[in-house]
């Protein structure tokens, strides 16, 4: 069954079909959440919360909506909803190769929303600009321009580091 | 250049490698401006800082409690609220109850269970039948060369079901294998005039696998307890005893009813801590897509043919169990090393050491002085060529094809939970649809509960699903008789994996190959120069075409363009010289597709496999979308499916369902924009590798 069938059935009380497709989605919707929220206790917290929002939109479901940007519209209002605990301000020393991944987490996290999460389709679920334009509901120029910004700001921060300043929120 | 443009030039060379013009502008103004060249430092640091943020995986608690939340709003009742961690209090990260998250990068080091039969197994271990004679199979038409078959009439490589139910509920000790009272085997059968082939001994070996310990043990729990002394004496149960014993039943009667009814909330069902079928196939999906690189040991035991002599130019095969043995050090980014033995039909077949990376392949093929070392470079993808290049060698066809079988299983169970040497292992049971790639009609999966990674595969068929282990013109009826013998069903594989390290760095040195001192390399060069996307425009001379209907995981791998003269191909050069040849791979994080396309002046004849060579490949037409493939499969070389599209021969190539491939010929259009964009797997910071000359594939999850 398509998903749009399942949140088609789901609308109708099934519950089998709304399991089905909370495990459909429940992957890419966690990474989503767990980049934005940069900690992963967090990201299962909104999952559920996304999913349950998505339990009382199924019925205000529209079928001409990509089922996966509608479930997205949701996780993006549910990390919006949520503010990542705030980041500590990288290291006053380059990161060690062995720390970059832990940079780059914080980093992120310091990043404004609308480039946070162009950032985590991008990188971490490694979407073509098309889809994340698509899901953003913006174009693939808007999309590259975030891109850059948010680049320009964590090699700004990177320059900070280099320096011993801040990442730039 | 402005400040702006070199911005916008320095976010683009992260997506594509600038144009010769642009990078050489950047790079002037670089040198210029030394807040533009700190952010390009900045840049080349940030990106593959972030690139290496893997995505995480929801544990499955978490998804659970999200489900049971959700429904419970969907079915109108009152939201219970944030359902909490069974161990929210503690907030311990390394809880047992919570799988660990994908966010660490630390090496996952998993000790399989140890094989029954290691790779060091002791000669006596094995039980060694000889055949009583050889056989040959019916000629086939299609055949170029002629086939012998060295039949081994084996008793099956492991037993299963009998073909009658056994006369005793309790299951029969394995027995000693006897050998085979076969009548005096056919004479030999020939198509051309050729000299009587000595039958050479054929073995079966009987392995006491793993699995089979493990099937053995629940057997086990299912037999009736042993008599006690006293009742083996012939005593009865005291007068009196009888009361004691109906009431002691009837209190047993109404625990088990309570158990039956009330057991799972009462002590938790013993199933309870199972994960469930969907999340199984989409975490064994997730462990091969994610897998960054693998170390291990194996050892595959196929009942298949195997070519174990050539007389006369024919290829001499026996239907038997052989043995692969080795380790294999893969890497996504770079390629695998592995090392391997294989014996089957009662000798060592095959003994090589291969290391493949895109931009050469060194074999070291045989031992000592008589050993052969040959490097290639530049060498093509895949088929007709020259070797399939799979991602993960041997283990690609094991291993690799297990998630997408998964993902089609239909009455895919979690049977149980095994816990060996101090890891836990969930056995998976499913069946499949028998095919030459699945090579069973069941399957039975051991994954690794921590990382879901499968370390013991077995595959099973029945007798009457047994054909498709090989082409029938080799692997006649007449020897599957014999090869099954009174059995309903034998495993036809088992492969088990041990030492795995997943995950870890792997070092440029780890791919060294060390051929025997003073062996001489034969140089070779395939003349296939790997190319990117952007250069199909400058480095083709002619459009080339993409398939625009592939399983959504499989991502762009590798392109390459034949550099030689064109020049004749196929079997005895017999097909003639295309104008160009350009191949494509797609990789799935598990297994590769290569499609081949040659442009020729007009359509040729083709009434074979190109890859027919001296090999028996059978070959059986398939239409699609009103086009018509030829479709090959063989022992010896990877499924294939081939035909024209306009004036260009195609073939496809890869351990995928024939569907797959065909389809995927049928979609091929000149249509580059649909073709998915590779992915950047830029080495993660800190991990050292050598860097790669090609771009590398990845992608979601497999399927069909």
């Amino acid at each position: 069954m398509t998903e749009a069938g399942l949140i088609t059935q789901a609308a109708a009380g099934d519950a089998d079909a709304l399991e089905q497709l909370i495990r459909t989605f429940a992957p890419i919707v966690y990474a989503y959440l767990a980049g934005m929220l940069g900690d992963e206790r967090e990201a299962e917290d909104a999952m559920q919360e996304t999913f349950v929002r998505v339990a009382r939109g199924v019925e205000r479901y529209d079928s001409s909506t990509d089922p996966e940007a509608w479930v997205f519209g949701i996780a993006r209002r549910v990390a919006g909803d949520i503010r990542p605990t705030p980041a500590s301000p990288p290291g006053e020393v380059p990161p060690e190769d062995g720390e970059m991944e832990e940079w780059a987490k914080r980093s992120l996290r310091a990043l404004p929303l609308e480039l946070r999460e162009v950032v985590v389709f991008k990188e971490i679920l490694r979407w073509k600009p098309d889809r994340i334009a698509s899901t953003l509901g913006v174009d693939e120029t808007q999309v590259s321009d975030r891109l850059l910004d948010a680049h320009t700001r964590l090699a700004d921060g990177m320059r900070g580091a280099n320096r011993g300043g801040e990442v730039t929120p | 250049m402005d400040h702006g443009e070199a911005r916008r030039l320095m976010a683009q060379s992260l997506e594509t490698k600038l144009g010769q013009d642009e990078e050489r502008d950047l790079a002037l103004h670089l040198v210029g401006c030394a807040e533009c060249k700190q952010l390009y430092a900045g840049l080349q640091h940030a990106h593959p800082a972030l690139s290496s943020l893997a995505p995480g995986s929801p544990p499955g608690e978490a998804i659970d409690r999200a489900v049971l939340r959700s429904t419970t709003v969907l079915r109108g009742e009152a939201d219970p609220g944030p359902i909490a961690r069974p161990n929210s209090g503690i907030d311990s990260p390394t809880s047992p109850d919570v799988f660990p998250d994908d966010y660490q990068s630390g090496p996952v080091v998993i000790h399989a269970p140890a094989a029954a039969e290691s790779p060091e197994v002791a000669p006596e271990e094995i039980e060694w039948h000889e055949s009583p004679g050889a056989v040959r199979p019916p000629e086939a038409d299609h055949l170029p060369l002629h086939t012998t078959i060295e039949p081994p009439p084996p008793p099956p490589m492991l037993p299963e079901e009998p073909a009658e139910p056994a006369a005793e509920a309790v299951p029969a000790p394995v027995a000693e294998e006897e050998p085979l009272d076969l009548p005096p085997p056919p004479p030999p059968i020939e198509r051309q005039v050729r000299p009587p082939v000595e039958p050479t001994p054929t073995v079966v070996v009987q392995p006491r696998s793993e699995i089979e310990e493990l099937l053995d043990e629940e057997r086990r729990r299912l037999e009736p307890l042993p008599y006690t002394e006293a009742e083996e004496a012939g005593e009865g149960p005291r007068p009196g005893m009888w009361l004691i014993a109906i009431a002691v039943t009837v209190a047993i009667a109404a625990i088990a009813l309570v158990l039956v009814t009330r057991g799972q909330k009462l002590l938790g069902s013993s199933t309870a801590d199972l994960p469930k079928a969907t999340e199984v196939q989409s975490r064994v999906a997730r462990v091969f897509t994610d897998m960054k690189s693998l170390k291990a040991t194996f050892v595959i035991q196929r009942l298949s043919l195997y070519r174990v002599d050539t007389q006369d130019k024919a290829a001499v095969y026996s239907f038997s169990e052989g043995k692969y043995r080795g380790n294999i050090i893969y890497d996504r980014a770079e390629g695998y090393r592995q090392q391997f033995t294989l014996d089957a039909g009662g000798k060592q077949l095959s003994n090589a050491t291969i290391v493949q990376s895109a931009d050469q392949t060194q074999s070291v093929i045989g031992n000592g002085a008589n050993a052969t070392y040959v490097v290639e470079k530049n060498p093509p993808l895949g088929p007709p060529d020259g070797a399939f290049r799979p991602s993960l060698g041997l283990l690609e066809d094991a291993i690799g094809t297990v998630p997408a079988m998964m993902a089609n299983a239909k009455d895919l169970k979690v049977v149980g939970k095994t816990q060996k040497d101090g890891r836990d292992l969930y056995e998976v049971r499913f069946s499949v649809n028998p095919t030459e790639l699945t090579r069973g009609d069941q399957m039975d999966v051991f994954v690794d509960a921590q990382t879901y990674l499968p370390v013991v595969v077995k595959r099973s068929i029945s007798r009457d699903n047994a054909q498709v282990l090989g082409p029938p013109a080799t692997l006649t009826s007449d020897v599957l008789d014999k090869a099954f013998g009174s059995n309903a069903r034998v495993t036809t594989e088992v492969t088990q994996l041990s030492d795995i390290v997943k995950d870890d760095i792997i070092l440029p040195g780890d791919f060294t190959l060390n051929a025997p001192s003073g062996l001489k390399p034969q140089q070779s060069d395939g003349n296939f120069e790997q190319i990117t996307q952007a250069e199909l425009s400058t480095k083709l001379d002619f459009k080339p075409l993409f398939p625009t209907t592939l399983p959504g995981d499989f991502q762009q791998s590798e392109l390459a363009v034949d550099r030689s003269k064109p020049s004749a191909w196929g079997p005895g050069n017999s097909l003639p010289a295309p104008k160009n040849v350009f191949q494509e791979s797609y990789f799935n994080g598990a297994t590769t597709i290569v499609i081949t396309e040659r442009q020729m002046t007009a359509p040729f004849a083709i009434s074979s496999s190109p890859l027919a060579a001296d090999l028996p490949i059978t070959v059986r037409t398939v239409n699609r979308d009103g086009r018509t493939f030829d479709y090959g499969v063989s022992p010896e070389v990877p499924p294939h499916a081939f035909g024209f599209i306009g004036n260009t021969f195609v073939m496809a190539s890869g351990y995928v369902p024939q569907s797959v491939l065909v389809k995927a010929l049928a979609s091929l259009q000149e249509q580059a924009a649909q073709v998915p964009a590779p992915i950047d797997l830029s080495p993660s910071p800190g991990v050292t590798v050598a860097p790669s000359t090609s771009p590398s594939g990845g992608g979601a999850l497999p399927g069909d």
